[in-house]
């Protein structure tokens, strides 16, 4: 009986220590396959801005960036222009070149990647036909306010969905004038509409269409001091097929920041001989005073 | 439609040359002590190699040609009875009471000896209940879930993560009936143990292929479940106390006539009470005692009640509840943020059923049944991130989401055997379907400790949908010879929802022919409709099925399944040998799309999140060999196999494995009685590595991003290592003085504690802001049990 009665006690601690998941080390090997990589955005407000490199492996710390790519512009089998290199491997557009929505343009990069012990360089050329959608224009914007305080509002954007795909981002910034929220402090100049409200218009399509977004809060703190903003800037974006799709898969959160058991999403790639989007947009700005 | 009527109505013609003047005998068989029926119980006449089994009522039916019959009346457990009729010219009922085996087991059977009346149906799987004893168990506690899992052909999706997965299905396509009515969630304990609770079953049959035109709304398996009525003698019991749940099982006779039984099952856990032991409670969360709690509790109860009228008049009530609660708390004081996640799961069912015998050859069999499956999640948070003037801002938020399914049903189906080759069933069925597939409810303040600063509650409610699913059906078991027989059948089924009508013709097939002296071929082909359509998510590792209808542009799910295969009894040896091969094609599969965000509800709106008309193929080979009698009895199984999925816009609509393409499956199982007291067993199964998507190198450095982009490019690229374990238990049964039997039993799960993990992930580096440390990714993996001892103590009394 005695016994017995040690043989529970001790399986209950056994059961009671076990009854945890555990997280442990894996020899497990992630594939790896070395791609060509080109991201390229062709806006109505900037031009073109292509990044070409190579993917890297998840544990490497090498960088994305390659020596020696060239980009160039095509308007049908009509070269426009070589793409000026900038820092970090990006290639933008000269200042004069303004695209025309609904006319086809195509990049061509040239990426060099290493191929194995001998580092023999071997040429990818990634190419692919884009077009930019046209620009929607907001028909109407306006804000309610939502508390006693006046701090948090709601603001209806009011636009005409045309027929077709369209993928719609927004960019809503506040400001105050001569405050550390001032319009006229420059932004990020490779800024492109990939964080913020992704959306498209599956369930208005054609129609008009009101966007709400519910309770912006327009107050900001400085040395305890209450700031009121004073105007709200929004540039709404019309985001192409391929372009839309690869905001939306990268912008799944990754595995280790949040829910581990996430199903992950695939990259939408539209590129030959390489990975990556060729995307385009256009955009519209609205202001509105407060 | 109309072919296959006409191809019943040859087979029928073809057989009709061979009656003679005929005589049905016919009864129930009982336990003799209980006077339980004995489904499934086989009686076999040995003069003219013909033999049938007991239906889901215990009750048989056997056509004479006026000649003498030399019967022989088997069933598992139980001691074989030999009757010699002689030549009867007239109807006749005989109840047969077969006695329990003598003692404690020194001889095992947990197979159908000597007789194939069980395998007429290919496809079809008699799981022996005696069996379930002997395979050790997560906890101690038999599971008939995992024992279907080591069948060839079947196997569990992984630890915690899925149920039943048969030859290529998802874990959707599966129907699970209990006396009748269907069952949807069928998982405990992050569905290491089933909700069928053993002690409370009579019989269950599997069919993985070519099923009978009875059923019908799921593509891939049925797995066929009946209560025990309980005893109609006695006052009876059994308690079971085991170290993760206990069981009471009560049962008797009500009033003195021996007409009315009941039987009762409770079954609970006290999980969360050990953990407390081990310093792991909510209370050691709030008092800072502990950052993390996980806790998980559950509960069912199995009633049933039944009424004999009469012999040829039953009446049967059955009821079943069941409860799953899973809850993780975290304090993360260094975030100043303390939540706390609730997951409950509910089922309930009621069916009530009547049989009538109308003729010695003419039965019926009525009801109606409710079917009630609920998920809700409750979240709370609260935190502290910001201050008002020198106040700390509390944010506290609630957020309760939940889905349920609700099904009414009715049906009537009739058995007829018109002579001695032919058994047909006939019957309708229409359910109607209750789906919400999303409730939610929120709350969200701010507050500092004199004013609160925002307030915002709100509700989102998803409309009731409704599918109106109804079918008719027919099927005939004909045995052209003692070495060929065929079920062939077709079922009419149709589905209406969002002003949609659908309608669908499922013919099935199944053969069987005996090569004298050889061996047995098996063949099954079968079409199948599922007209509720599953999506499968995942929160903090719960597997979340939400069931929606087909509609106007979400089409009902179909497949087809042919099986071939060989199978041989070597009698000398008690062993079962087959082979068989399949191929599956699958259609208008759905499920969440990958990259929708979860943040933005896709519950609410998942008609916009899904991919729709995915198509499925799933192929492969099983081999199995199983010993079914003797001190040592046991299984091996082997299946190699290959499953695919591809979606249109998907992956670049190219095929891809589906996430449990497994090559190869294998399991053996061994149970040797020692004496009559002890006997050990072990399991151990082996699966490759189910699929998942990881990235295949990521972005660094580039300006449009903010963050390294980790790059997925193809769909199911990695396999995660293999999973294989063992498990071990050992059992003492002792015969009390006072007649009462005490079992006690160890179970060792997982006894050579494999690390089998359940997800890899990438464990993003920091830098300790103290040391100065940086700490770079890490790849990981979390593990859900390494090992896990148990003991059960059983008192039949």
């Amino acid at each position: 009986m005695k016994n017995i009665f040690f043989l529970i006690a001790f399986l209950i601690v056994i059961t009671s220590l076990f009854t945890n998941c555990i997280e442990t080390d894996t020899d497990f090997e992630l594939p790896f396959e070395q791609t060509p990589v080109a991201i390229g955005f062709l806006d109505s407000m900037n031009g073109a801005r292509v990044f070409v490199g190579k993917n890297v492996a998840i544990f490497s710390k090498d960088s994305s960036a390659v020596k020696g790519a060239t980009v160039s512009l095509w308007s049908e089998e009509s070269f426009i222009e070589n793409l000026i290199f900038l820092d970090k491997n990006v290639f933008i557009s000269s200042p004069n070149f303004k695209p025309l929505p609904n006319k086809n343009y195509s990049f061509r990069a040239t990426v060099p990647l290493p191929t194995g012990l001998g580092q023999v360089r071997k040429d990818s050329l990634i190419s692919e036909k884009i077009t930019l959608p046209t620009t929607i224009p907001i028909k109407k914007a306006y804000v309610r306010y939502m508390n006693q305080r006046k701090t948090l509002v709601n603001i209806y954007i009011q636009i005409d969905d045309p027929v077709g795909f369209n993928g719609y981002s927004f960019n809503v910034q506040r400001f105050k004038k001569d405050t550390l929220f001032d319009d006229e402090i420059a932004g990020n100049p490779l800024y492109i509409p990939f964080n913020g409200i992704l959306t498209n218009d599956r369930e208005f399509q054609g129609l008009e269409h009101t966007f709400v977004f519910e309770n912006v809060n327009i107050e900001e703190f400085v040395n305890r001091r209450s700031i009121l903003m004073d105007k709200i800037k929004i540039t709404l974006f019309n985001l192409s097929k391929p372009t839309y799709d690869l905001f939306q898969s990268l912008r799944t959160p990754e595995p280790g920041t949040g829910d581990p058991f996430f199903e992950p999403t695939i990259i939408s790639n539209q590129l030959k001989n390489g990975l990556g989007v060729f995307g385009t947009y256009s955009s519209f700005t609205y202001e509105l005073r407060l | 439609m109309k072919k296959t009527i006409l191809l019943l109505m040859l087979l029928v013609a073809l057989t009709r040359s061979n009656i003679t003047a005929q005589s049905t005998l016919s009864g129930y068989i009982y336990d003799a002590q209980s006077s339980e029926p004995l489904i499934g119980a086989t009686v076999f006449d040995s003069l003219s190699q013909t033999g049938t089994s007991a239906n889901e009522f215990g009750y048989y039916r056997l056509l004479l040609k006026n000649k003498g019959v030399s019967l022989q009346v088997s069933y598992v457990g139980y001691q074989n009875q030999n009757l010699l009729i002689p030549p009867i010219n007239q109807d006749t009922i005989i109840n047969i009471f077969l006695p329990p085996s003598v003692s404690l087991a020194t001889l095992t059977v947990v197979g159908n000896k000597d007789n194939n009346i069980e395998t007429i149906q290919a496809g079809k799987v008699n799981v022996p209940l005696e069996r379930l004893k002997g395979i050790p168990s997560v906890g101690g506690e038999r599971d008939i879930i995992k024992a279907l899992a080591i069948l060839p052909g079947v196997s569990n999706g992984g630890e915690g993560t899925s149920s039943l997965l048969v030859r290529g299905g998802g874990q959707d396509q599966n129907q699970f009936i209990l006396d009748g009515a269907t069952v949807y969630n069928t998982g405990h304990l992050l569905n290491f143990i089933s909700v069928f609770n053993p002690d409370a079953l009579k019989k269950v049959d599997f069919y993985k292929g070519g099923f009978p035109a009875r059923f019908g709304g799921r593509l891939s398996s049925v797995m066929d479940v009946t209560f025990r009525e309980g005893n109609k003698q006695k006052f009876q019991g059994n308690v079971d106390v085991g170290l993760i749940n206990s069981k009471l099982t009560l049962e008797g006779p009500i009033g003195e006539t021996g007409k009315t039984s009941y039987l009762f099952a409770i079954r609970t856990t006290y999980l969360d009470i050990i953990q407390g032991l081990a310093g792991n409670s909510p209370r050691a969360v709030r008092k800072n005692k502990k950052e993390t709690f996980q806790g998980y509790t559950f509960f069912d109860i199995n009633a049933k009640l039944t009424h004999e009228f009469n012999d040829k008049n039953k009446l049967y009530v059955s009821y079943y509840e069941g409860l799953d609660r899973f809850r993780l708390m975290q304090k993360d004081n260094g975030r100043r943020e303390f939540s706390d996640f609730k997951n409950l799961i509910s089922n309930r069912l009621i069916s009530a059923r009547y049989y009538k015998i109308i003729s010695s050859n003419f039965s019926m069999n009525t009801g109606i049944n409710y079917s009630y499956n609920a998920s809700k999640n409750k979240n709370y948070l609260i935190s502290q991130y910001n201050s008002f003037g020198n106040k700390p801002i509390l944010d506290e938020n609630q957020d309760n989401r939940s889905n349920y399914l609700k099904d009414i049903a009715g049906f009537i189906k009739f058995d007829y055997s018109p002579n001695v080759h032919h058994f047909l069933r006939f019957g309708f069925e229409g359910t109607v379907h209750n789906y919400q597939a999303h409730l939610s409810d929120y709350s969200s303040r701010s507050y500092t400790s004199d004013s609160t600063l925002f307030q915002l509650n709100g509700a989102l409610t998803n409309p009731i949908l409704r599918g109106y699913e109804s079918a008719v059906f027919v099927e005939d078991e004909i045995n052209f010879t003692k070495n060929l027989s065929i079920n062939a059948g077709v079922r009419a089924s149709s589905f209406y929802s969002d002003k949609t009508f659908y309608k669908y013709i499922e013919p099935r097939l199944a053969m069987r022919y005996t090569i004298p002296n050889w061996f047995t071929i098996n063949a099954t082909a079968a079409r199948t409709v599922q007209y509720s359509h599953a999506l499968l998510s995942n929160e903090i590792g719960l597997d979340k099925l939400i069931w929606v209808p087909s509609l106007k542009n979400l089409k009902p799910q179909t497949a087809n399944q042919v099986s071939l295969g060989i199978a041989k009894q070597l009698k000398n040896w008690n062993i079962d040998i087959s082979l068989e091969g399949y191929y599956k094609r699958l259609q208008n599969l759905s499920q969440f799309i990958f990259y929708a965000d979860f943040g933005e509800n896709i519950y609410q709106n998942w008609q916009q999140n899904i991919l729709k008309n995915g198509r499925g193929e799933a192929y492969g080979f099983e081999f199995l060999l199983n010993k079914t009698e003797g001190r040592f009895n046991g299984m091996m199984s082997y299946t190699l196999s290959w499953n695919n999925r591809q979606f249109d816009g998907f992956n670049e609509s190219k095929v891809f494995p589906f996430k449990y393409d497994r090559r190869h499956i294998f399991n053996t199982y061994g149970s040797y009685q020692i004496s009559g007291k002890w006997k050990i067993g072990a399991l151990w199964t082996y699966n490759t590595g189910f699929r998942l998507t990881t990235p295949n190198g990521q972005l660094v450095d580039v300006p449009f991003f903010e963050n390294k982009q980790l790059l997925y490019t193809k769909v199911n690229n990695s396999k995660m290592p293999d999973y294989h374990r063992l498990d071990l238990n050992a059992t003492h049964e002792k015969k009390l003085k006072n007649g009462h039997i005490r079992s006690l039993s160890i179970n060792v799960y997982n006894a050579y504690s494999r690390l089998n993990p359940i997800f890899i992930y990438v464990k993003k580096g920091y830098t300790n802001f103290i040391t100065k440390e940086v700490i770079p990714d890490e790849l990981k993996s979390i593990v859900l049990l390494p090992i896990l001892p148990s003991f059960n103590y059983a008192l039949n009394f």
